[in-house]
């Protein structure tokens, strides 16, 4: 009785481990070249994106004093994010000068929902 | 290794949220609810200047101030909807929590004012209250903000020193003028 009551916990924790361990092998299974992973794992382009999900669109200047990024670290990993397809760049002109605007794609949410869950996944694991 | 993973992963965790919460800002104020409270100044300023007796001219920007007041609302509700974030997250609870306090000040100073002497400072009151509200909650929301409180406590401060014959196109300039031009900057430039 008393090893039964012992023994319940520490199957539930290992079932847990399990899941969480489930999700992160998942994360790296759906994503076998690691170019995912190696993109959120910039802090501005994770920075980029987590801003995008807020925000409808945010021009360059925006996200420049947002992230606290010079314009050409910024533009270097926009381009990287508009590559994978993640956000969608506008370029037009206000009172003759050039502007830049990004708003976040679906791919792109997907990509951040995907980051999140596998952060929560690993602290999980880790925690168990 | 395991404490390693762990602390990366809260790490990056917080600097999500954070970088969320900066950027949250950009997306509380609507554009064009802000242009449909300018619309409302100007014809609340129309009908105003039909009316003889002061007050009868502030209880007609009292009605559009609750109507405009319910308008903005509405369209912050709708534009967070529309972003997907809640309305009451960090910044829009500081944003609010920086505008309430003079809006709220200015009717308690409506109703103590209303049957005195001093009625006819209310205009300049309602002016920079708002205006002030708007300079501190700016800091939370898109620059137009900040500039419009700007704006607002210029023209407040204009209405202190001006004749009552101004006060009501003071307050057209501000309520009406104001909003629409600022509203049309955020509609604009930032989301709508």
């Amino acid at each position: 009785m008393v090893a039964k009551g012992k023994l319940k916990p520490s199957a539930r924790t290992a079932k847990r481990q399990q899941r969480s361990l489930d999700a992160i092998s998942g994360f790296v299974a759906d994503d076998p070249g690691g170019d995912f992973h190696k993109l959120l794992n910039d802090r501005v382009r994770l920075g980029i994106l987590s801003s995008l999900a807020v925000s409808e669109r945010l021009s360059f200047k925006e996200l420049k004093g947002l992230l606290n990024a010079t314009d050409g670290n910024l533009s270097v990993h926009a381009r990287k994010l508009e590559d994978a397809g993640y956000v969608h760049c506008r370029k037009t002109f206000e009172d003759r000068q050039p502007r830049t605007d990004y708003q976040m794609t679906a791919q792109g949410k997907a990509a951040l929902e995907r980051y999140l869950k596998h952060m929560e996944a690993l602290i999980r694991a880790t925690s168990d | 290794m395991q404490v390693d993973l762990k602390e990366r992963a809260s790490e990056n965790l917080s600097f999500i949220r954070e970088a969320m919460a900066r950027a949250e800002r950009v997306s509380s104020v609507s554009g064009l609810a802000t242009m449909a409270m300018g619309a409302i100044g100007l014809g609340a300023g129309a009908l105003a200047a039909t009316r003889t007796s002061l007050p009868d001219v502030l209880l007609v920007w009292l009605g559009a101030a609750v109507l405009a007041g319910a308008l903005g609302a509405y369209g912050a509700l709708w534009k967070t909807r529309q972003s997907e974030t809640p309305l009451l997250a960090d910044q829009g609870r500081r944003f609010l929590l920086c505008l309430l306090p003079p809006l709220a000040t200015g009717a308690l100073l409506t109703q103590s004012l209303w049957d005195g002497p001093e009625l006819a400072v209310l205009p300049s009151f309602w002016l920079l209250l708002y205006g002030v509200g708007l300079l501190a909650a700016g800091t939370y929301a898109v620059p137009p903000v900040f500039r419009m409180g700007v704006g607002f406590s210029a023209v407040g401060i204009a209405a202190v020193f001006a004749p009552a014959s101004w006060q009501n196109g003071l307050l057209i300039a501000g309520f009406g003028g104001l909003h629409l031009l600022f509203g049309y900057q955020v509609y604009r430039h930032h989301g709508g």
